[in-house]
């Protein structure tokens, strides 16, 4: 590629994507306001259809964010879509369900390293194989899957899928409480699970367009499952106070941050990957 | 008979894409792991005994004791997860004592304590061979404006034992109770009560 387009890809992309966090800071302030100036709601009515905006706004800012990296053939919206409702639909009818089976919570924090563990082992590889699973028995082996980085893009909206349907499920469960800490969780929940599924799909496509060893693609599973129990881990336990105990210098703040770092590593990581294919593999200009 | 092996892979290589066989064996092989971790975790215990009773907490719980002379004698929770609270109380007893004593006064003072108090159900059981009595309950805790209140359910197991009589209930909301049932009634038959035997 040449030169002047490398410089044209990288403007056109760098000021949409400011603007995406912009409007994700946005809709985390927004959700502030509204608890500040509004008395709590708690019927579930409001608290379904709070939990729909306040997770398809992120969801759309996200695949946007991925969306626009993919410059030299764009997917079509449509199959986006439909990936994304498939991602969803395997998290309500299976993901959710099944990891309910194990009865986490009732033995997941018996010990830090069980705590991690077992979100590597229980959620980890149920999520990221469910989200593999929506694009490899969908789009895989149709003709709009025409280059390696469409792994990531569709892998993406299958996790931003999966996540809407966490984060509603998440809204319904919170009781409505505390709407900004909630849209923080929201924007971040789906920026890890559209990442980690980018990493899984990093792997289909190159699985797709190259000859790989057998051992590929569950390599690629197990390194999004790992990000996503570290992930899980980090939100969850690092912050409690170096004692250990509830009740003590608590500050979600610090897991926050440091879960947020995870994932945004890891979004960043995927758009470097990206833009290195789309440099690679970019149609000559004429 | 190498030559039938071949043939077999090459078949199940045209039927089933090996890649994706092996993805959903790894995620399989990961499950199965996560439910030999959770057996592993569940057999995990921390024996704590005081005033003659000795019980298996789940390893891992916060277990607070009783001062002398108070009837709690051990309460614990899951400082990672505190959802379920267990406790043991040792209340008066004697030789005339019935289990309906005991159950209307602790009734009729957590009616006088707690929001909405409910008695669900009550009757004698035979636990582990031996006869005890269990109360299940219900009442409503309230957090201000901050949340909605939430429904908390409870179990209750008397025990007749000599010179007092052994209590060993488990509190949980109420859409997670049932899902803490199990390991409780697990917990309930680690619990001994030494001092004047019975239980």
């Amino acid at each position: 590629m040449s030169p002047a387009r490398t410089g044209r890809l990288r403007r056109s992309v760098w000021l949409p994507n400011l603007a995406t966090f912009v409007l994700l800071a946005v809709v985390i302030g927004l959700a502030y306001l509204v608890q500040s100036l509004f008395p709590p709601r708690f019927d579930r009515d409001f608290l379904l259809a709070a939990g729909l905006i306040m997770s398809l706004v992120p969801a759309a800012l996200w695949i946007a964010f991925f969306y626009r990296m993919d410059a030299n053939e764009p997917e079509p919206k449509g199959m986006i879509v439909r990936v994304f409702l498939l991602g969803a639909l395997l998290a309500s009818g299976l993901g959710l369900p099944l990891i309910s089976l194990f009865n986490l919570p009732d033995w997941l924090y018996a010990a830090p390293w069980v705590t991690l563990l077992g979100a590597v082992l229980v959620l980890g590889f149920t999520q990221e194989f469910l989200k593999y699973a929506a694009v490899r028995f969908s789009v895989y082996r149709l003709p709009e899957f025409s280059e390696r980085t469409d792994g990531i893009i569709y892998a993406v909206a299958a996790g931003l899928g999966y996540a809407t349907v966490l984060n509603v499920e998440f809204m319904l469960d919170s009781g409505g409480g505390n709407l900004g800490l909630a849209a923080a969780r929201i924007v971040l929940t789906a920026l890890a699970q559209a990442s980690f599924a980018g990493v899984t799909g990093y792997f289909l496509g190159r699985q797709r367009f190259e000859a790989r060893p057998l051992w590929w693609m569950p390599l690629g599973l197990t390194i999004s499952a790992l990000l996503n129990g570290l992930f899980f881990y980090l939100w969850g336990t690092l912050k409690r106070s170096s004692g250990g105990m509830i009740g003590g210098n608590l500050n979600p703040w610090i897991g926050l941050g440091l879960a947020a770092a995870l994932a945004a590593l890891t979004a960043f990581c995927l758009a470097w990957l990206i833009q290195r294919d789309q440099r690679r593999f970019a149609p000559e200009e004429v | 008979m190498a030559a039938v092996w071949q043939s077999f892979r090459d078949q199940l290589k045209k039927a089933v894409d090996l890649s994706t066989a092996a993805v959903v064996l790894t995620a399989l092989t990961a499950l199965a792991l996560g439910l030999v971790l959770r057996a592993v975790v569940d057999a995990r215990v921390t024996v704590v005994a005081r005033a003659g009773v000795r019980a298996e907490f789940p390893a891992g719980w916060l277990v607070e004791r009783g001062l002398a002379g108070e009837e709690m004698i051990f309460s614990a929770v899951n400082p990672l997860n505190p959802v379920a609270r267990y406790t043991v109380l040792l209340l008066p007893s004697g030789e005339g004592i019935h289990f309906n004593d005991l159950v209307f006064s602790r009734n009729y003072a957590r009616g006088q304590q707690l929001d909405s108090y409910v008695v669900l159900d009550q009757s004698e059981v035979i636990f582990e061979g031996k006869p005890a009595f269990r109360v299940r309950y219900a009442y409503v805790r309230t957090f201000g404006s901050a949340a909605l209140p939430e429904v908390i359910e409870g179990m209750d197991y008397y025990f007749l034992t000599l010179p007092r009589a052994l209590v060993i209930s488990l509190e949980a909301p109420g859409d997670r109770f049932e899902s803490q049932l199990s390991r409780f009634k697990t917990f309930v038959a680690s619990v001994r009560y030494a001092e004047g035997g019975g239980k």
